[in-house]
């Protein structure tokens, strides 16, 4: 146990300082794009792991809190007069908030009907996007949203604007992400949660409130996704209806089914092959986008035929043999 | 039976449950005292799960109440109950299939009620000295049942019966003060059902209240001191073993009239 604390302990060192110096190899504003998008897609897709993955509640509605959290700091921000790291904690508040009062709802009712509804929500936030055109600007997006601007005490102020400092810019976030995600799953909290997923009754029995860490993880993961979305609206410097789209949805089902569902390894592994694998089929393979899409749905398909558990279980089955080797080998000396 | 003017442990009275019309429990009373050993027998659909769930509070009451150490917990939920002291098991064994032994034993452990949210996620020192604590019980009770050698191993992948001996270890894991076992020796092999009845007697031994839910007429008079007798939802008998076999109501519900 202690051993493999200390291999973990590496591990976290190596992982923080590979985030750090990687865009420093990559010279073009491209790649640092494509990076930020793939770093956005690991805290989207373990932010919504949190309830799909752990607590089993697979909610089709999570989109809401990204472009809800976008908006929030479009719209709202610049009137209270905050910084970046202001807006953030605002949309983060907002999004947390919304997350467990709608969670409140939405767990009420029965395990089918909760992904219905949470996907109703969806499409009607993204009707109302779309037709509070006074507000938001309607299909018109809310546009010139401004760069973010970090108060450093109201003695100076950085202002953003490269790629890369974007990127350092979204760094924290999603150490954040980890870290709230580790600590909620790798706990005793995380045992509650998954008592509440594999046996609600038997959960409730042990003196488990279902509904207790069902909303944990509901509000824990929309605070940090409406997070996501404000540094996104500070990053594309607008913010449209399409942000409320379904295809997120879909997305974070990919990502998280296909990678490994309730695995920090699994969900990491899905959302980098999910962004980095459309890049090299675009600039290597030349594969015009329709076809994407095409090879992304066999991969699902093999995948789900194959390895219901998703990619991390191969992984997993590797290092458990190798374990058991280990410790076959110890104990035999 | 009331000992030196003791208080009951649980108090059962004029419990009353319909289901569509259909009377499941009618006027059902009884009480238990601290360190009592007490069975709920009948013949089937006479009542017995649908008492152990109105008492655990899976179901509601429609009429009567439900006392446990003097407090009314008629209707409380059941994770309130459980955590006031009263563990339950259930009669389709349910163990948490993709959790190793030892974690579903470390799972029973929720009622440290004074740490908050805030130092779980934290794990403060606090909660690591809990684990440790509850590691040490949980592998106490696995030498008890012997199944420490398969405390990293998923449910999944044991026997029926381990199964049921780690569901019976889970029920004692945080200590509960009234300990409900639903039909603990059915479905197990017959060696299965005298090591169940052992551990229970034993249990019992140490000053445990247990109520329990049982099939197997052997085991019941075995390890019963007390006995209550449920038909089509009625009380119709409540006495020792020796006055239960005796008793003409008894013979009647189960061998017909």
């Amino acid at each position: 146990m202690r051993g493999t604390s200390r291999t973990s302990i590496a591990f976290w060192i190596g992982f923080v300082i590979l985030t750090l110096v990687l865009p420093q190899f990559l010279r073009t504003g491209y790649l640092i794009n494509a990076l930020i998008v793939t770093v956005t897609w690991i805290i989207f897709a373990l932010s919504f792991d949190l309830s799909a993955g752990h607590v089993g509640t697979v909610s089709l509605g999570h989109p809401v809190f990204f472009g809800l959290g976008a908006y929030v700091t479009a719209l709202a921000a610049p009137a209270l007069g905050l910084d970046y790291v202001g807006s953030v904690l605002l949309s983060m508040l907002a999004m947390g908030v919304l997350a467990y009062v709608s969670g409140i709802a939405f767990f009420r009712i029965a395990e089918v009907t909760f992904a219905i509804g949470t996907l109703g929500a969806l499409i009607i936030a993204q009707l109302l996007a779309n037709n509070a055109f006074e507000i938001t600007g309607g299909p018109m997006c809310t546009q010139g949203v401004s760069r973010p601007v970090i108060n450093l005490f109201g003695l100076t102020s950085i202002s953003v604007t490269e790629p890369i400092e974007y990127y350092y810019l979204l760094l924290p976030l999603l150490f954040l992400t980890i870290l709230v995600y580790r600590r909620l799953a790798h706990s005793r909290i995380g045992r509650a949660f998954a008592a509440v997923r594999q046996d609600e009754v038997r959960a409730l029995a042990m003196g488990i409130n279902p509904m207790r860490y069902k909303l944990l993880a509901f509000a824990a993961g929309g605070a940090l996704i409406g997070a996501l979305g404000s540094f996104q609206a500070q990053y594309i410097t607008l913010v449209c209806p399409s942000e409320l789209a379904l295809s997120y949805t879909l997305n974070l089902l990919i990502i998280v089914f296909v990678g490994g569902s309730g695995s920090f390894r699994g969900v990491l592994l899905g959302a980098i092959i999910f962004t980095v694998l459309p890049r090299i089929l675009e600039t290597v393979g030349n594969v015009p986008p329709a076809y994407q899409q095409l090879i992304y749905g066999v991969i699902l398909l093999l995948v789900i035929r194959f390895l219901p558990d998703g990619l991390d279980s191969v992984i997993e089955r590797v290092l458990a043999r190798r374990r058991g080797v280990s410790r076959e080998v110890s104990d035999a000396a | 039976m009331p000992r030196n003017g003791a208080q009951p442990l649980l108090e059962v009275s004029q419990l009353t449950k319909h289901f569509l019309g259909v009377t499941a429990l009618l006027d059902v009373s009884f009480d238990i005292y601290p360190g009592e050993l007490l069975s709920l027998i009948g013949p089937n659909g006479s009542g017995k799960t649908t008492l152990f769930n109105c008492v655990s509070g899976f179901l509601k009451l429609d009429r009567g109440q439900v006392r446990f150490k003097g407090e009314d917990i008629s209707n409380v939920r059941p994770d309130k109950i459980a955590l006031k002291g009263i563990r339950r098991t259930f009669q389709d064994v349910r163990t948490f299939q993709e959790m190793t032994v030892l974690e579903n034993l470390m799972t029973a452990l929720q009622q440290h009620q004074e740490e908050n949210m805030i130092e779980r996620v934290l794990g403060t020192q606090r909660i690591q000295q809990f684990e440790h604590a509850a590691r040490e019980r949980a592998l106490e009770l696995l030498d008890m049942v012997d199944l420490r050698p398969w405390q990293h191993m998923q449910a999944r992948h044991l026997a029926y019966g381990q199964r049921k001996l780690l569901e019976f270890v889970t029920a004692l894991m945080p200590d509960p003060d009234l300990i409900m076992l639903d039909e603990p020796a059915a479905g197990v092999s017959g060696e299965m059902v005298d090591r169940m009845k052992q551990h229970i007697r034993a249990l019992n031994a140490q000053g445990k209240t247990i109520l329990v839910v049982e099939h197997n007429m052997r085991v019941v008079m075995d390890i019963s001191e007390r006995i209550v007798v449920l038909d089509y939802g009625r009380k119709i008998a409540e006495g020792t073993p020796s006055e239960i076999q005796t008793n003409e109501l008894v013979r009647e519900a189960y061998f017909g009239h």
